[in-house]
């Protein structure tokens, strides 16, 4: 048995030693690419990229890249915002600063933070009206504001950071498949990501399509438009036009069972909505009955995330110069 | 402020500690006494400043009446004066927590138009108000006769159980704000504190924090559960809710040893517990005690016969005031009345001498217990209706998300094999290399979870 204040001496150096410990591994390991310094084949060089961290490794991301258009929105966006594809149509460099769940507020935290930091000519939005409602679940886990800190001691000094360079080694030592490419845009090949054969695609895609029936109901329920969130999608557009950014906004597709299932007292607010938005600014309306929305291979899951071949139809509608567009509806003022 | 929070941990408990010790080792008692109760109140304004006129001016007016009931003898002023004492301190807790609910079921029956008054519930409200009103009867029934105002203010106000417990009782308290054997630094109280406080803020951030990630869009989304995400989203909450206010409690209990204060345990390991009698023995102790000595024991006694029926209808009552006093909600009233029901029901079958399995016990507890609190958290009635429907459908299964699964049965199967942190509490720690090592561990853990510190389940009530 020690004496007791020597036993505290004992707890402070434990205490150090094992901080430094936890550092040291967050530091080498370095699961959002913060320093860089040691980038080892199988050990740490594919990054975290996991749904709960992708602010993070987003934001780190995008830090190091050259860019000069950019996709911002909520889950979907992270599909549509294919900056391959984008490069191809319009010849821009796009980042896809895209996460799930994005709130409006982050959205125009974000592109005021990349507005400031860089030269960026375009940015494409992605508007999901049921983000506008008073209701609407907020499942972030960090604030723009975290996001921006330049001290990352306590990024190293960190649980959460521990178990994401676990989860980095974990996924080099096994080859892991990347989630996002080096633009941020979500890459998922159905049978790779899900893990299924590729003769069950098809079933596999029905199924998980089509297995959400009061989804869309239920959080269209008690559907009101929030005012406040509005006023920021103004404030975007306004720092747009100070910086000189040409901006485009769209409404994303829905599964048409999904888009019927919504609330049909709320069809009317959802019509609305569509039409505040407008007035903020001209908007690409693609939550619309379509043929393109009709058939469930256009989709990947059960929350309409749309698939490459959908998207790619989106994006050559809102570059196209001529007005003609195939698939969506441009709302405007006008 | 949050016992969580950066500021109580790295600012105002040191400073706190530091200055009282100072204050003591001068022997400025008195000094050190309205240190410790500036300190609270500083503590609790920070949290919302507009109610700290209203907690001194509850503490004024209890202090001077318990005085005052003390001086007189048994008289019909004497009733009057606790009468009244009572109905102050009870319409206080139900303008605040009840007014509101009570207007919006008039308007549902009547069809009236009466506006809301959209009144905040203070801070710690439910909890002061306990404890004075138990001062009060105590006063009337010549138990105590605390002289000194700082000593009863302190004993009010005191920071690691004032915002939610463990409800604290004058006749244990005050007589060790007053030892003089208190007022000197104890290092292994202060070991004991530093250990069962880290216990309880692992509990609250590393567990109970990462159990509401699953348990919070369990209920937000409660139409859309099968069989598996619904007992997920139970399990998930009963850890959360379990994690979340022992672990307040710890941090209570060790906060205040620090101080060489001794506050009564709240949590003996309740979800071990195999029937639903046990569990009040178990969870939240300082409410039941309250309930058992202030309702259950003047109702029964009350009756010129004691009979089974009787007590069990004192139970009735207990515990549907316990229910109601969680929170102005029909969810919490059902609440209430379920645990009332199943313990009435347990006690019929003791008193028939039925016996089960001691493991069959514990699941029938189990299951019990998950669809009660899911009544607690739940929104609406209709959620937890729909939640506890699905816990029982075996119709169609989603996908299993292994991560959340091995989440909850991790912190699930911590439970048992683990000592309850009051162990240290009652037997005290050693001072070798073994628990130095677990305690730095257990503080590197929390220390690098902290983030915005979430609020406690409990400070809603």
């Amino acid at each position: 048995m020690i004496k007791v204040k020597s036993w505290f001496y004992l707890l402070f150096v434990l205490f150090f030693g094992f901080a430094s410990l936890l550092i040291s591994v967050n530091f080498l390991i370095d699961p959002y690419g913060l320093n860089n310094l040691f980038q080892l084949e199988g050990i740490n060089k594919n990054k975290t990229q996991t749904d709960g961290q992708s602010r993070r490794f987003k934001f780190s991301l995008m830090q190091n890249k050259d860019f000069d258009g950019v996709f911002l929105g909520s889950s979907e966006m992270t599909f549509i915002g294919n900056t391959d594809m984008a490069k191809k149509i319009s010849d821009y460099d796009f980042f896809n600063m895209a996460v799930n769940e994005q709130e409006i507020f982050e959205t125009h935290a974000y592109l005021e933070r990349i507005a400031t930091t860089r030269d960026v000519k375009i940015a494409i939005i992605s508007l999901n009206p049921l983000k506008f409602s008073k209701d609407s679940p907020n499942y972030r886990h960090i604030e723009p504001t975290e996001l921006f800190q330049t001290n990352n001691f306590f990024l190293y000094f960190s649980i959460s950071s521990l178990v994401d360079s676990l989860k980095t080694l974990y996924k080099n030592l096994a080859n892991f498949e990347q989630i996002y490419n080096e633009s941020g845009t979500k890459i998922v090949d159905r049978a790779k990501y899900y893990n299924i054969p590729e003769n069950e695609v098809i079933s596999w895609t029905r199924k998980n399509v089509e297995s959400s029936p009061n989804y869309f109901y239920e959080i269209s329920k008690n559907f009101q438009v929030d005012q406040a969130k509005l006023n920021i999608l103004k404030k975007i557009v306004s720092l747009c036009g100070k910086k000189n950014i040409q901006l485009k906004l769209f409404i994303p597709p829905l599964y048409q069972k999904h888009l019927h299932r919504l609330n049909i007292d709320n069809k009317n607010k959802l019509a609305s909505l569509k039409l505040m938005i407008s007035e903020i600014h001209p908007v690409y309306d693609f939550m619309i009955d379509h043929e393109l929305n009709s058939d469930f291979m256009n989709f990947i899951d059960q929350v309409s995330h749309p698939s490459k071949k959908l998207s790619l139809r989106l994006l050559n509608d809102i570059f196209t110069e001529d007005g003609d567009l195939k698939y969506g509806k441009l709302i405007s003022k006008q | 402020m949050l016992f969580n929070s950066i500021e109580f941990i790295f600012f105002f408990l040191p400073t706190v500690f530091s200055v009282y010790f100072l204050f003591t080792k001068i022997r400025l008692f008195e000094i050190s006494k309205i240190w410790l109760i500036l300190a609270s109140l500083f503590f609790y304004g920070f949290w919302n400043i507009d109610y700290v006129p209203l907690i001194i001016s509850s503490i004024l007016i209890n202090f001077y009446l318990g005085r005052f009931l003390v001086r007189r003898k048994k008289n019909l002023d004497k009733k009057i004066i606790f009468l009244v004492g009572i109905i102050i301190n009870i319409s206080i807790l139900g303008f605040f927590k009840y007014f509101d609910f009570i207007i919006f079921n008039i308007n549902h029956i009547s069809g009236s138009n009466m506006s809301l008054m959209n009144i905040a519930l203070p801070l710690a409200i439910s909890f002061f108000t306990l404890q004075q009103i138990a001062f009060l009867v105590d006063c009337y029934e010549g138990v105590s006769k605390e002289k000194s105002l700082i000593n009863y203010s302190l004993f009010v106000v005191f920071f690691p159980q004032l915002i939610a417990g463990p409800i604290v009782h004058h006749k244990n308290t005050l007589s060790q704000f007053s030892d003089i054997k208190n007022k000197r630094l104890n290092l292994k109280n202060v070991q004991v504190g530093i250990l069962i406080f880290s216990i309880g803020l692992f509990k609250k951030i590393v567990l109970a924090d990462n159990l509401a990630e699953i348990a919070n869009p369990g209920f937000t989304e409660y139409y859309s559960h099968d069989f598996y995400s619904a007992w997920l989203t139970a399990v998930a909450y009963s850890l959360q809710l379990y994690f979340d206010f022992s672990g307040y409690a710890d941090m209570a209990i060790g906060s205040a040893l620090l101080f060489n204060i001794k506050l009564p345990i709240n949590f003996n390991s309740p979800l071990k517990s195999t029937s639903i009698i046990e569990f009040w023995s178990r969870w939240h102790i300082s409410l039941t005690n309250f309930i058992n000595a202030y309702i259950y024991n003047p109702l029964l006694l009350s009756f010129k016969q004691i009979s089974f029926s009787k007590a069990m209808f004192a139970t009735f009552i207990s515990i549907m005031i316990a229910g109601i006093w969680h929170g102005a909600a029909w969810s919490f009233f059902l609440y209430g009345l379920v645990h009332s029901i199943a313990l009435i029901a347990n006690h019929l079958f003791r008193k028939n001498r039925l016996r089960l399995n001691r493991y069959l016990s514990w699941i029938l507890f189990f299951i019990f217990i998950n669809c009660a609190f899911v009544i607690f958290r739940a929104e609406t009635l209709t959620g937890s209706f729909n939640i506890i429907l699905s816990m029982f459908s075996f119709s169609h299964l989603n996908e299993i998300n292994t991560l959340e699964l091995i989440i909850v049965i991790f912190a699930f199967l911590l439970i048992f094999p683990s000592r309850n942190s009051t162990f240290y509490y009652e037997n005290g720690v050693k001072s070798n290399f073994k628990v130095a090592v677990f305690l730095a561990v257990i503080m590197v853990i929390n220390f690098a979870s902290i983030s915005e510190p979430s609020t406690f389940i409990y400070f809603q009530f």
